[in-house]
């Protein structure tokens, strides 16, 4: 810090170094420490004036004036919050119990009936053309215990 | 709205979070935040318009525009404390460009209780000189030694407040200091509170 730049600081924010900036505060206190000659005329006039600024007493609110203040506000309205651009509105994305309840919802029945009927027809075109034959000789499996379960994971 | 007295537990928040809830109505919240920043307030635009009538009538409009406005307003990067500054500044500058101080008034009630009558008219005519002073700074130069000075901004801080650059607060300053020495420079003289005495 140059004895030009503490001359600017001290007529800018007095002789107090808790007002001086930050930044300079420290290199500022080791130059006046190393040369108090540098700046002492203005370290003097600023002690000078800062001890008049000192005296000058504070505006202090009068005791009313919180009350009078909370009272007129009550009775303002406030600004709207500023709008934000509305987003388009996605499209729902059902869930999966919204999906499952569509699903048991209550709704026209034709179109379960309408499956139903046409896999009994194919079943009973099945049992009536013999391609499928349920001779009880064949080899079919007696029990369930004697399936013999087979690897599946080829298929599925 | 229910404006009532402010809740202990309210004063541990911050400014910025108590403004949130004023935004949201919340009486007790700026409640709060008045009770909290009136005092400063109150002195600050006592040392820009030079006078209590004018400066509470300052303080009341910077409030209720907090009330007001509180639903619009974004930090931004400024903290609650620097943007109700500038506004008390703002206002008080827009108010009187040139101030009419009640000199006495300014100067406000001795201190020491105990004092000699002639002591204490001495000391308020001194404190109303100095007020006379300040108040034939131009309003920025006062809105700077009062932030920088009596309500103990930083540099950068009064920056953001009169929205300058930090060597135009300086300049400011050195500027205001500078006036005010040379205004009451008989009396800042050495030897000027032994001439007094005499």
């Amino acid at each position: 810090m140059s004895e030009r730049r503490i001359r600017h600081v001290i007529a800018a924010f007095g002789s107090d170094l808790r007002r001086w900036p930050d930044k300079e505060r420290g290199e500022a206190r080791n130059l006046l420490m190393r040369d108090r000659a540098a700046a002492w005329e203005e370290l003097a006039a600023a002690r000078r004036l800062d001890a008049r600024l000192d005296r000058l007493p504070a505006l202090t609110p009068t005791p009313g004036l919180a009350a009078l203040i909370l009272a007129r506000a009550a009775a303002l309205p406030q600004e709207a919050a500023p709008s934000r651009p509305a987003a388009a509105p996605a499209a729902p994305v059902p869930g999966i119990l919204a999906r499952l309840r569509d699903m048991l919802a209550p709704g026209p029945l034709w179109p379960q009936l309408a499956g139903l009927t046409a896999a009994a027809a194919f079943g009973f075109f099945i049992g009536m053309s013999g391609i499928v034959n349920f001779d009880s000789s064949s080899n079919m499996p007696s029990s369930v215990a004697s399936y013999d379960v087979g690897d599946f994971s080829g298929v599925l | 709205m229910g404006l009532t007295k402010p809740k202990e537990a309210m004063g541990e928040n911050s400014d910025e979070v108590l403004m949130g809830r004023v935004a949201q109505r919340d009486g007790v919240a700026y409640s709060c935040l008045l009770t909290r920043h009136l005092a400063s307030a109150t002195a600050l635009a006592g040392r820009m318009v030079g006078n209590r009538a004018d400066a509470e009538e300052v303080v009341q409009e910077a409030f209720l525009r907090v009330w007001k406005t509180a639903p619009r307003w974004r930090p931004d990067g400024a903290s609650f404390r620097t943007w109700f500054s500038r506004v008390v500044v703002n206002l008080c500058i827009d108010r009187h460009r040139r101030p009419k101080p009640a000199p006495l008034e300014a100067a406000g009630d001795p201190a020491d209780g105990g004092m000699l009558a002639d002591q204490q008219l001495a000391q308020r005519e001194e404190a109303a000189a100095l007020a006379r002073a300040v108040a034939l700074l131009p309003p920025r130069q006062r809105a700077a030694l009062a932030l920088c000075y009596w309500q103990e901004m930083s540099n950068v801080e009064a920056a953001d407040v009169l929205s300058l650059s930090v060597g135009a607060v300086e300049s400011l300053l050195v500027r205001a200091r500078r006036s005010l020495r040379a205004s009451l420079e008989p009396q800042l003289s050495p030897g000027a509170a032994e001439r007094r005495k005499k």
